[in-house]
């Protein structure tokens, strides 16, 4: 191992271990950035790895949720199998959306859009739908702990960055790669492009919706217009966009950088802080294409510059 | 190299139209393993569209294409090139997001018998490919930073790393600097030679095909219009026509 993973490593011991010595606002604070860096990280495991910008994944955040409400409440059963039923249900679907999507050789505009209309569709059909509360929805029995659904949404931001990181080495990455440059030379080449897409777009359909599942069971209540609520997909994507798309640590930085500032600015400047804080992203993305990521390595070769230069002229 | 019936190509009566264009009619022909195949015609002509039909990019309207025993025009393409035919693209399209050596990597984790390479493995071999077309310097290089005749190069790589039996190469000469078109055209040899893949090729310099290939292929306006050796093909009045009479294709070279 590397000094960088021995540094993953010991930061995710320091995050675990933390609950111990934290107030209660701060736990909900890191939930938040958790959260984040899960679904920021999900959307980059399919739209970072193929190029397919999927402006509607929060569709699949709601089906999770929907799937564990109903599981625990209607259904009955325990909270473990609850979210194993979540993962099972959002698998399927983004499957049968993947079979619809991925298989014919749709544009990537047209994929970003026909995601956001799936969102808005199935938004519709759960808020009509009585047996899933239609319009009121559902409420769920509050989690025992806050414990759980942090470690939960840290265990899954976990996941994802280290999922990342395996695929990207893999054969599978190379794939990929080749996907993201050239379709039609990697399908030439051997890869079978469609199987490739749709593994990711389930792996990262289903991620999304286990922590839609968590966070449905967190706020122990839900409606069609939370858990389908646009800005959930629009977040995802901008926060990945925000720390650098295609990378393994954009997305997290990204996550953290935004939804702390978020948090900050809606205390500081309750009545400001959108406008604020649309501004600052609009600010990076024109400065900096390639997010923070970019940011961190021009800023880190200008460092060794003046560093080389400030040698050489001593 | 000895060769079996599963190296040989066959196309029968294959036609394709966009819309009411026929880019391609009824044309048929059988390819023995081992040797560098020439086609050639004018502009338009249909050369490329063959490619694509044979490498399933494009599916044809009627006719078969067949590697020995074996249908090919209902694969996809990444079936097609598990059953042994590569290619490299006209205007050139090499991965330009990796090193030269990714560019091979992703042809042998993918292509014909991939599965059998570990990732270690994967990399000597793909090293060794890279100095057969003599490129070893130029593997650790991301492709954006090559030159074009190096970027053709590494496309012939990818396509090589797929073990095909069957290569097709899409005016891998065109823009390169007449310094660079004999060391590109001992490397096609080299492959036909020490490989034993049968190099299908498609080229608009004249001297060269004339010079390399034991086969000649004509097309024109969509058709087949001659096929035989070199000397065959110099010598038939329908080709002469097709290049010279109307003045129609211009030759470079």
């Amino acid at each position: 191992m590397s000094r960088k993973h021995w540094a993953s490593l010991a930061l995710v011991v320091v995050l675990a271990i933390l609950p111990i010595g934290i107030s209660s606002y701060h736990m909900s604070l890191l939930v938040s950035v958790y959260l984040a860096v899960a679904l920021a990280g999900s959307w980059n495991l399919f739209a970072g790895t193929t190029g397919y910008v999927s402006l509607g994944h929060g569709l699949f955040f709601g089906i999770g949720a929907y799937s564990f409400a109903v599981s625990l409440v209607t259904l009955g059963y325990g909270p473990v199998a609850s979210f194993a039923l979540t993962a099972l249900c959002t698998a399927v679907c983004a499957t049968v959306l993947g079979f619809v999507l991925l298989t014919t050789r749709i544009r990537v505009a047209y994929f970003a859009i026909v995601m956001l209309g799936f969102n808005e569709i199935i938004k519709t059909v759960v808020a009509n739908t009585k047996s899933l509360g239609s319009s009121y929805g559902l409420t769920l029995p509050p989690v025992p702990s806050n414990l759980i659904a942090y470690y939960f949404l840290l265990g899954l931001a976990v996941l994802v960055v280290l999922l990342f990181f395996l695929i990207q080495r893999s054969k599978w990455g190379y794939g990929l790669k080749a996907i993201l440059s050239d379709e039609v030379a990697a399908e030439v080449t051997g890869v079978n492009t469609v199987a490739l897409k749709m593994a990711m777009f389930v792996i990262s359909g289903t991620l999304v919706g286990l922590a839609g599942g968590m966070i449905a069971w967190h706020w122990s209540y839900i409606d069609p217009y939370m858990a389908f609520d646009l800005a959930v997909s629009f977040e995802m994507v901008v926060m990945a966009v925000f720390g650098g798309i295609g990378s393994l640590w954009g997305p997290v930085m990204g996550a953290v950088a935004m939804s702390l500032l978020k948090e900050f600015l809606n205390t500081a400047v309750p009545q400001l802080h959108s406008i604020i804080f649309g501004g600052l992203v609009i600010i990076l993305i024109l400065w900096c294409p390639g997010g923070i990521v970019e940011l961190v390595v021009n800023l880190r070769r200008r460092l060794k510059k003046a560093d080389a230069t400030d040698r050489t002229t001593r | 190299m000895n060769h079996d019936q599963n190296s040989i190509l066959e196309v029968r009566g294959l036609g394709i139209h966009f819309g009411g264009v026929q880019a391609l009619r009824n044309v048929s022909f059988r390819l023995d393993p081992g040797k560098i195949i020439g086609v050639m015609g004018p502009n338009g002509a249909g050369k490329t569209t063959l490619f694509n039909l044979i490498t399933g990019v494009y599916k044809p309207s009627s006719g078969s294409i067949w590697l020995g025993d074996q249908q090919l025009q209902d694969l996809p393409p990444y079936r097609i090139c598990h059953v042994g035919i590569a290619r490299s693209f006209q205007s050139g399209r090499p991965f330009t997001n990796m090193t030269a050596l990714e560019n091979v990597l992703v042809g042998l984790h993918f292509g014909r018998g991939s599965g059998v390479l570990g990732m270690a493995e994967a990399r000597i071999r793909a090293s060794e490919i890279l100095a057969l077309v003599g490129l070893s310097k130029q593997g650790g290089r991301p492709v954006s930073s090559l030159n074009l005749m190096e970027r053709k190069i590494v496309e012939l790589a990818r396509a090589l790393a797929t073990c095909p039996k069957i290569l097709l190469l899409d005016e891998i000469l065109a823009g390169l600097s007449p310094m660079d078109l004999a060391p590109a055209i001992a490397i096609i040899e080299r492959i036909r030679d020490e490989l034993g893949i049968t190099v299908v090729w498609i080229e608009h310099i004249m001297k060269v095909l004339m010079e390399t290939c034991e086969h000649l292929l004509v097309l024109h306006h969509g058709e087949k219009i001659a096929e035989g050796t070199p000397s065959e093909v110099t010598a038939n009045e329908i080709v002469a026509q097709a290049y010279f009479g109307k003045k129609e294709g211009v030759q470079h070279g």
